[in-house]
């Protein structure tokens, strides 16, 4: 419960003008000790920004920053307790891993066997203590990049800020670099901001994401609570594939598209929102949508025909045309033959008015995850 | 897996099976490409070393008169001349006197300069920039003559902080750019990580900026000392009586001897270049300059 008293990173109402435009726009974001936290939202949102003055080397036109319950605000980059990873990693062509590594050690007037013993144990951690005396010249990206790690988390650092470490990798050592630093996180407990634009990626390594949109913190939700209520349209849109329509609610489904394609929805999806709430933005997760041959006889669905299919492995992901101006996307077994006219049907559903939950066909499973704000929008809309 | 394996398994019987179509062509491109070039850099040589070797030739010629191609007698004559000239070894001592100084010197006045000019907004860079670069770009007897009527009201003529002024106006313009353009060249996110883990300002532009920056330093270096060494106007206009270095020595040794005893001075004179040449021919040739020049 200590914990609770004084958070790893404390931000309030932080913010940060760049030439004429507003970057960051009074945020706010309270990290737990030992949590890694996502930054996550598309270029230009100010994450680096956001990032920056973390780390000192951007000063906030407003607001505070206070690490382990200490208001570090005033304070420049090398007296803050942070160490960063760069997005291009910014080693020193002019020292080798071993001091890169060891620069920062040696700043701190540490004896020589004990740099050495921290060094060593550093590079053994990240895999790289074979090629401790090449230079960043003659290393992979890769490698870069975890002597980048390396090179932080030496320092032990009461908070770690990884700017984009991924992106300049290839697809699948990003999959396997990323489990290796969540790994490496988690053992050392240390607290951590991790800035990306890969959804994908924050969900995997995030036990909190802050969905950033032009300067705001949009939503700040563990992933699994961000990836089923989203609480805004734009979150709903960026994080993982959704269905969105422009819509109206009718008696037993939704009527969307230009030409009031009828989706019909499962018992209860729609026990919470009245026929006549007007125009709407509706979003489908696409595992929500039931997608069956029209002739077997299930449940009443609207008619649709199977125009695209993507093979995963266990499963198939279909686009579904209903009409002319109407298409939408679904996950299917990949064993059911769609070849010919089929039948959809929605098992759940978000409604946006204005780009804010207004609706949510599924409670959240544990009530104190929802927080207050959409809580109550949710409730007004019924 | 396996089938980028057979490929890359592959790609080299490709080549074999045709040996015979394939040399014959490569070859010929290859002699005709090389004869341009060589004939290119025939020329180039020429052009470059044809007046030193001439320069060399004369230096030890005994006798040498018109049609022949090499001297019709060989000598040492002239260099014993010349090393028995009684200010030659004073004008060697003034020269390497001088050019460390004002190397130096640039080097204080200029390096700050050059490092405020890349990292911060400094008002006015580009119109200084352009100042010290056209400085250099017209013919400085005017320039010289002006700044004499100054010194003389200065009583700085013929002293040696005079000279050393005069031959800074030199320097400047290379200690400022490449130096500029070096610092520039250091990415600012190496700094920030060496602030982020601990350093200070001051701390890391001694361990991270400064050595990052020292090849295009020591280049302009090793130009200001070569155009310090080569000095001679402005030299001569404020250095003379008490101050004859190398260069304006030579004009006396043009005018009072043969031209035999002046080939030796010049090729005396360029030795120390040659050696400096070489020396930062590994960073010119590293690129260190190419890439210091890219802002
Ligand atoms: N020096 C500056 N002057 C004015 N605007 C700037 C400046 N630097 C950045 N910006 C703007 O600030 C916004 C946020 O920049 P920031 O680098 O924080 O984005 P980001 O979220 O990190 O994006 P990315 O994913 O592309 O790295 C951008 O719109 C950018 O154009
Ligand atoms: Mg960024």
């Amino acid at each position: 419960m200590t914990t609770a008293e004084s958070h790893g990173l404390e931000i309030t109402g932080l913010t940060k003008k760049l030439g004429e435009n507003t970057v960051v726009k009074g945020i706010s974001l309270s990290v737990r000790r030992g949590e890694l936290v996502c930054l996550l939202g598309p270029s230009g949102c100010g994450k680096t920004t956001t990032l920056r003055m973390i780390g000192g080397f951007l000063q906030p036109d407003g607001g505070r920053i206070a690490i382990d319950g200490r208001d570090v605000t005033e304070l420049p980059p090398e007296r803050r307790p942070t160490a960063m990873v760069f997005q291009n990693y910014a080693l020193w062509p002019h020292m080798t891993v071993y001091k890169n590594v060891a620069y920062g050690l040696r700043l701190r007037k540490l004896a020589k066997s004990e740099i050495d013993d921290r060094v060593a144990a550093a590079l053994k951690m990240v895999n790289l203590d074979q090629k401790a005396n090449r230079h960043p010249g003659a290393l992979s990206g890769g490698e870069q990049q975890r002597v980048a790690l390396a090179r932080a988390i030496v320092l032990e650092p009461a908070l770690l800020l990884l700017d984009e470490p991924l992106s300049n990798l290839d697809a699948k050592l990003r999959v396997g670099v990323r489990e290796e630093i969540r790994e490496i996180q988690q053992r050392l407990s240390i607290t951590t901001v991790f800035v990306t634009h890969d959804q994908d990626e924050a969900l995997s390594v995030a036990d909190r994401i802050a969905v950033m949109s032009s300067g705001d913190i949009e939503q700040y939700s563990d992933p699994d609570d961000l990836y089923r209520h989203p609480e805004s349209r734009f979150v709903a849109g960026f994080v993982g594939a959704m269905n969105i329509f422009e819509g109206r609610v009718t008696t037993g489904g939704v009527l969307v598209g230009a030409e009031d394609a009828f989706l019909p929805c499962a018992e209860g999806v729609l026990s919470g929102l009245r026929a006549e709430a007007g125009n709407l933005e509706l979003a489908v997760r696409l595992e929500d949508v039931s997608v069956a041959p029209a002739s077997s006889g299930g449940p009443s669905g609207g008619a649709g025909r199977v125009v695209r299919q993507v093979p995963h492995g266990h499963f198939k992901e279909v686009l579904i045309e209903l009409g002319k101006q109407a298409s939408l996307r679904a996950y299917v077994d990949p064993d059911v033959d769609l070849s010919g006219p089929v039948a959809v049907t929605v098992r759940r559903l978000l409604a946006y008015r204005d780009g804010e939950l207004v609706y949510s066909s599924h409670a959240r499973d544990q009530a104190g995850r929802r927080s207050e704000a959409a809580a109550a929008r949710v409730e007004s809309a019924r | 897996m396996s089938v980028g394996a057979t490929v890359a398994a592959q790609e080299p019987r490709i080549t074999l099976d045709q040996p015979t179509a394939r040399v014959p062509r490569r070859a010929r491109r290859i002699t005709w490409t090389k004869v341009v070039s060589t004939i290119a850099v025939v020329l180039l040589f020429v052009f470059i070393f044809g007046p030193l070797v001439w320069l060399l030739l004369w230096a030890f010629a005994g006798v040498w008169h018109y049609p022949s191609l090499l001297p019709q007698k060989w000598s040492l004559s002239w260099w014993r001349q010349v090393f028995n000239y009684p200010q030659l070894v004073r004008s060697v001592e003034l020269s390497f006197l001088f050019a460390p100084t004002v190397t130096a010197l640039s080097a204080v006045v200029c390096l700050p300069a050059a490092y405020a000019f890349a990292r911060f907004r400094v008002p006015g860079r580009r119109a200084l920039m352009i100042t010290l670069f056209s400085v250099n770009a017209f013919p400085k007897i005017g320039l010289y003559i002006t700044i004499a009527t100054l010194f003389f009201a200065l009583h700085l003529m013929g002293t040696f902080f005079g000279v050393v002024l005069i031959q800074l106006l030199g320097t400047i313009v290379f200690m400022t750019w490449i130096p500029t353009a070096a610092f520039a060249a250091v990415p600012r996110a190496l700094e920030d990580a060496a602030r982020d883990v601990g350093a200070s300002r001051l701390r890391t532009f001694f361990s991270v900026t400064l050595p990052l920056a020292a090849p295009g330093i020591f280049v302009a270096m090793v130009l200001s000392f070569l155009a310090s060494l080569d000095e001679a106007q402005g030299t001569f206009l404020v250095g003379i009586p008490n101050y004859v270095t190398m260069p304006v020595q030579m004009y006396s040794l043009v005018s009072d001897y043969p031209p035999e005893a002046a080939a030796v001075f010049a090729v005396l004179l360029s030795i120390p270049s040659v050696i400096l040449m070489l020396l930062v021919r590994k960073h010119v040739m590293g690129g260190a300059l190419a890439r210091g020049f890219q802002v």
